[in-house]
């Protein structure tokens, strides 16, 4: 045997052959790491809430923002509507929130409920998401005084929907109603009512064993990578809220959910809203009583806007939602995960009109 | 929005005892590499026994000690928990094995090493057959993870001097092993 000989490279070249982890083997060991981090008690006092609800707010929030990514693929169904779609978890009374009261967030509620009835009776939003692959798509909202809500891929399209009145969708209506009742109450109270108005289901939670291997079967179908970081944002929370119900013998929704849901109903109110001072105005008042919610006041595309952005999500994902800062009107919402280019970017432009002919009022 | 993809394992692991969540950055960071040990090691079930890995480092992240890169401090704990399924393993075919009133604990070291030693194949078993626990995890954590003498004493926890004489006699005893088969070959 040479001298040269080296008993550590004789012994690695006779090591067994192993594959890369595929990814169905990825995902499980990340989703039992994510399911073991959720459970674990906190490191300090008083931290508990704050990122169990990083983790519910992922599956609901997070994993609904890049479920509407998902839905540019398969055709552009109502993809802003998605926003608030709820994690298979339960819920009981919505519980009291505490005030934060972000000033800037308050002042500005309170000036716009100070501004006039706008005209028309409805709220035409022109929605262009672009995407990291450089695709985008177009979407128009239109959302009636009166709660129904139309949508169409094009203007053409839209038209259509409005001629037909059995196309209408109510269901965010009432998170609007909620909303604008809202606006001359305290935060807390308008935080109470925009919840109520669509919080999170009731029922007993899916096992973790059952949703665990629901998100396998998802994942066998090879899904793509904003897809399958979606599944896995969304069966986290709910394995995580699964396991957490278990343990506490409790059914209800925790603080978090409560504050997820409040988040998403915020967000559909402001969008659906856009059009009307005294929903932005109601829909202010709740988002200010969330907790780790971050408010700046800067530009975007030219306008001064009060930026919230909302890093409690799971995997590093935040979102961003810039409001003119004289008006609250939605003008640009972004997401992704942090240190990284936007997942989604969305812009939106928002006009009062008059249905069904959709002209602008004045 | 603060970059995680620069940092230190170190920062993100400090940043974890408050934000645990950016734990998850540790195992996009450090998964395939552990994956890989933990399988060669002990086949499919070293799948399971590699997440276990970032759970039990999850939990242990306060005692990290604060080094750049946290694959020593991993690969340490992969190997407490391979060692830990290797007796369990062990454990499970003699009980199978033995038949009524047959004391239990009798070969524990040696089905040790046998249950690698399977995964391992004939050849290299052979060769790790004549090395203690000890003796093959330093080999092991040099040959298949390319871990340097000190990044193999932060993972054992024993002073670098140790693994170096621990190699030493690994090497020894490899070599030793294939002269004789040199030798046997040549009669």
């Amino acid at each position: 045997m040479n001298t040269d000989f080296d008993e550590a490279t004789w012994v690695a070249e006779r090591l067994p052959d192993v594959d890369h982890p595929d990814g169905l083997a990825t995902d499980r060991a990340r989703l039992a790491l994510l399911e073991h981090i959720s459970a674990a008690p906190p490191v300090r006092p008083g931290r508990r809430r704050r990122w169990g609800w990083r983790l519910v707010a992922a599956g609901g929030i997070g994993a609904a923002a890049v479920a509407g990514v998902v839905a540019v693929g398969n055709g552009p169904a109502k993809p802003a509507r998605t926003a608030s779609t709820p994690t298979p978890t339960v819920a009981v009374a919505p519980q009291t929130h505490v005030v934060h009261g972000h000033p800037v967030l308050l002042r500005l509620a309170s000036d716009v409920t100070q501004a006039p009835a706008p005209p028309g009776n409805a709220t035409l939003v022109v929605r262009h998401h672009t995407f990291p692959d450089a695709s985008s798509f177009w979407g128009y909202d239109l959302y009636e005084d009166d709660g129904a809500y139309y949508y169409g891929a094009t203007l053409d399209e839209l038209h259509q929907s409005l001629a037909d009145p059995s196309s209408a969708d109510k269901e965010l209506g009432g998170i609007l109603t909620a909303a604008a009742g809202s606006a001359n109450l305290t935060p807390a109270e308008a935080a109470t009512n925009i919840y109520r108005a669509a919080p999170a289901p009731s029922g007993p939670p899916a096992s973790p064993t059952m949703l665990r291997k629901q998100l396998t079967a998802l994942l066998a179908t090879k899904p793509s990578p904003a897809e399958a970081r979606a599944l896995r944002r969304k069966f986290g929370a709910a394995i995580s809220h699964a396991r957490a119900s278990a343990t506490t013998a409790s059914q209800g929704p925790s603080q978090a959910t409560v504050d997820n849901y409040l988040w998403g109903n915020c967000m559909d109110a402001l969008e659906g809203g856009a059009g009307r001072a005294d929903i932005r105005a109601g829909a202010m008042l709740a988002l200010s009583t969330l907790p780790d919610v971050h408010l700046r006041q800067t530009t975007f595309d030219g306008h001064a806007v009060v930026q919230i952005t909302n890093t409690q999500f799971d995997d590093h994902y935040a979102e961003t939602l810039d409001l003119d800062a004289h008006t609250g009107v939605l003008l640009h919402m972004s997401g992704g995960t942090i240190g990284k280019r936007d997942g989604v970017d969305v812009t939106y432009r928002v006009t009062r009109v008059t249905a069904p002919s959709l002209d602008p009022a004045h | 929005m603060h970059g995680t993809q620069t940092s230190t394992d170190a920062a993100i692991i400090r940043a974890s005892r408050q934000d645990p969540s950016a734990f998850g950055v540790v195992f996009d960071r450090h998964w395939v590499r552990i994956h890989r040990y933990c399988v060669v090691r002990a086949g499919p079930p070293g799948e399971d026994i590699a997440a276990e890995t970032f759970r039990v480092a999850f939990d242990r992240r306060l005692d990290y000690d604060g080094r750049d890169d946290a694959a020593p401090w991993l690969y340490g704990i992969a190997t407490n928990l391979l060692r830990g399924w290797f007796r369990s393993a062990a454990r499970g075919r003699r009980a199978l094995r033995r038949s009524p009133g047959q004391a239990a604990g009798d070969d524990l070291e040696d089905a040790l090493e046998r249950a690698e030693a399977e995964r391992m194949g004939p050849e290299l078993a052979a060769v790790l057959g004549r090395l203690t626990a000890e003796e093959r995890d330093a080999l092991l954590l040099h040959a298949c993870a390319e871990l340097t003498y000190d990044q193999i004493a932060r993972a054992t926890g024993v002073p670098t001097g140790t693994v170096r004489s621990r190699l030493h006699r690994a090497r020894t005893r490899v070599r030793a092993h294939l002269d004789t088969l040199e030798l046997s070959h040549e009669h």
